[in-house]
């Protein structure tokens, strides 16, 4: 009986991990350039094309206002086209990254936009180009900020791929409510818990170490 | 020809002017100060300088490119010719100490072995060599201008401007930092121009001085000939308050016009280079019979030149072979009054 708990806690646990991986990649590798030409469209003292990025604003926004659970299921049509079908982990990866690249590119926005102009006009004071300021000056410069970014987005993650279970993604929220609230086994619900406290903690752990790394 | 020319130069934001039909030359190797109070339009002539602001009207000639007629991609280009050092310093912290004086050699595409020397080459210079390897944040605010002059210098430009260099340090670091910035002059010929609101900074390291007061360029001179006389101009007077002596307190309040009976005269005086080596007070006191008291005041040095700017108190009215002895002898006699004696 327990081994076969721990089994099925090992499997959702590799496939939350799976899920919340993938899309946070996702979200770093599209949120992060939204984010970027966001502040680099909207500065007066690199491109200034206002018009440029405030749609991209729009769009984010909406994305953002609605709730992932309706997003969900609103997205099953383009889910099917990307993974080619609406079932499982893989596909569940999807919903959650679209969900996350808006989410990522607010909060990298926030760290970007703490940058100290001065900062910028040095680099152009230097003979820089724009897209140097943002090579030299804005990315690494906001790297602290943009790697707990991460963390938190990716930690939201975790709670958001639960809500996946409801399409039948798998992962430990899947199972909390499978096993524990459909089946009313108690084991396996504090269990699922347990290891989403650990999960997070990990998670949490492994970024403020990221961002000491990096800051120094 | 000069090194920068610049002619007619006008900036207006909206209905605001900032700057109005400025006009002036710097020669290679010449550092100039360009001073003036908050809003005189110090910051937007220094963002015209260094091609981050487009004037409305003039031209800025840099090593005969003109900076208002370039196009963006010919700007990035010019800007390199310019180094600033920034009141903030600017530096990255996301980069070593060594990493940050690299930078504007990697934007201008240096090779990295290249790169390595001249910061190794700057560092030494600036007098930091064991901190290469530390980030921008463990270093004290004239360490952190030291890398700042650094890295403005990396590329050697032909024009360095300093924007308000030593606003935020203490006395004794903005000491040490112009000591830097005249060595490097004196060394590389470098052209300087320092922007503040510091006379002191000026008189200490100028050798000449350019005074702004809301948007126009009011003076344009040695700084010797400002500090000697300023010609009764308010805006020039207030800028200059700092750096004259000045009478104390309590005997300004008992300063009249009329002279009085058995009182003390209060003159201000200022000599030239040649008269700051003689014994020049003595000399008043054994030709024309006085006894004197020094009130406020000394010998200064100013862009290079002696200047002797002091405040003396007469034990006996100026007589007319001794107004006739000061007028020949100093640059200002001013009689700024009378008190009653103590004795």
């Amino acid at each position: 009986m327990y081994r076969l708990i721990a089994r099925l806690i090992a499997e959702s646990t590799l496939q939350t991990v799976e899920m919340v991986a993938a899309s946070s990649l996702v979200a770093v590798l599209f949120g992060l350039p939204l984010a970027v030409l966001m502040i680099a469209t909207r500065r007066t003292d690199l491109y200034d094309l206002p018009w440029l990025g405030r749609p991209i604003g729009w769009v984010i926004d909406a994305v953002r206002a609605i709730p992932f659970i309706i997003l969900l299921v609103l997205l099953i049509p383009v889910t099917r086209f990307i993974a080619g079908t609406s079932l499982g982990t893989l596909a569940a990866i999807v919903p959650l990254s679209i969900a996350a690249i808006p989410y990522y590119a607010r909060i990298a926005e926030i760290s970007l936009q703490e940058i100290e102009p001065g900062l910028i006009e040095a680099v152009r004071v230097m003979g820089g180009t724009r897209w140097m300021v943002i090579r030299y000056v804005l990315i690494p410069e906001a790297l602290p900020g943009l790697l707990s970014g991460l963390t938190v987005t990716a930690i939201t993650l975790v709670g958001a791929s639960a809500m996946a279970g409801a399409i039948g993604a798998g992962g430990l929220g899947d199972l909390a409510i499978r096993y524990g609230y459909q089946r009313f086994n108690t084991t396996i619900m504090f269990a699922v818990v347990a290891v989403l406290i650990l999960l997070v903690g990990v998670i949490q752990g492994a970024g403020t170490l990221a961002v000491r790394a990096v800051r120094r | 020809m000069s090194l920068l020319d610049v002619s007619g130069l006008s900036c207006r934001f909206g209905s605001q002017t900032a700057l109005s039909d400025i006009s002036f030359k710097v020669d290679k190797g010449e550092i100039v100060g360009v001073i003036g109070s908050s809003g005189a339009g110090k910051s937007t002539l220094l963002r015209c300088l260094c091609a981050l602001e487009r004037p409305t009207e003039g031209h800025i000639l840099l090593d005969g490119a003109d900076l208002t007629q370039l196009s963006e991609r010919d700007l990035v280009a010019a800007r390199r010719k310019v180094g600033l050092v920034f009141q903030h310093f600017n530096l990255l912290n996301s980069r070593s100490v060594a990493a940050n004086i690299a930078l504007p050699l990697e934007i201008a595409g240096w090779p990295k072995p290249r790169i390595a020397e001249r910061v190794e080459e700057l560092l030494a210079l600036v007098g930091l060599e064991s901190h290469g390897h530390k980030r921008p944040s463990q270093l004290s605010g004239g360490q952190k201008q030291r890398v700042g002059i650094a890295r403005a210098i990396a590329n050697s430009p032909s024009l360095l401007l300093c924007d308000e260099a030593t606003s935020a340090l203490d006395p004794h670091t903005t000491a040490s930092i112009l000591e830097l910035l005249a060595d490097i002059n004196r060394t590389l010929g470098l052209t300087i121009i320092l922007i503040t609101h510091e006379m002191e900074v000026v008189r200490r390291f100028a050798h000449r001085v350019l005074v702004l007061d809301h948007g126009a360029l009011i003076e344009n001179g040695s700084m010797a000939t400002l500090m000697r006389d300023s010609r009764g101009d308010p805006r020039l007077e207030r800028l200059l308050a700092d750096t004259r002596p000045g009478l104390p307190e309590t005997i300004k309040r008992q300063l009249s016009a009329v002279p009085v009976p058995g009182g003390l005269t209060l003159m201000r005086i200022v000599l030239g280079p040649e008269a700051a080596k003689t014994p020049f007070l003595s000399l008043l006191t054994t030709r024309f019979d006085q006894q004197i008291t020094l009130v406020q005041g000394g010998t200064l040095s100013c862009g290079g030149d002696l200047l002797t700017d002091m405040i003396l108190a007469f034990s006996a009215p100026v007589t007319e072979p001794l107004a006739a002895f000061l007028e020949q002898q100093a640059h200002v006699t001013e009689v700024l009054g009378h008190v009653p004696s103590d004795r």
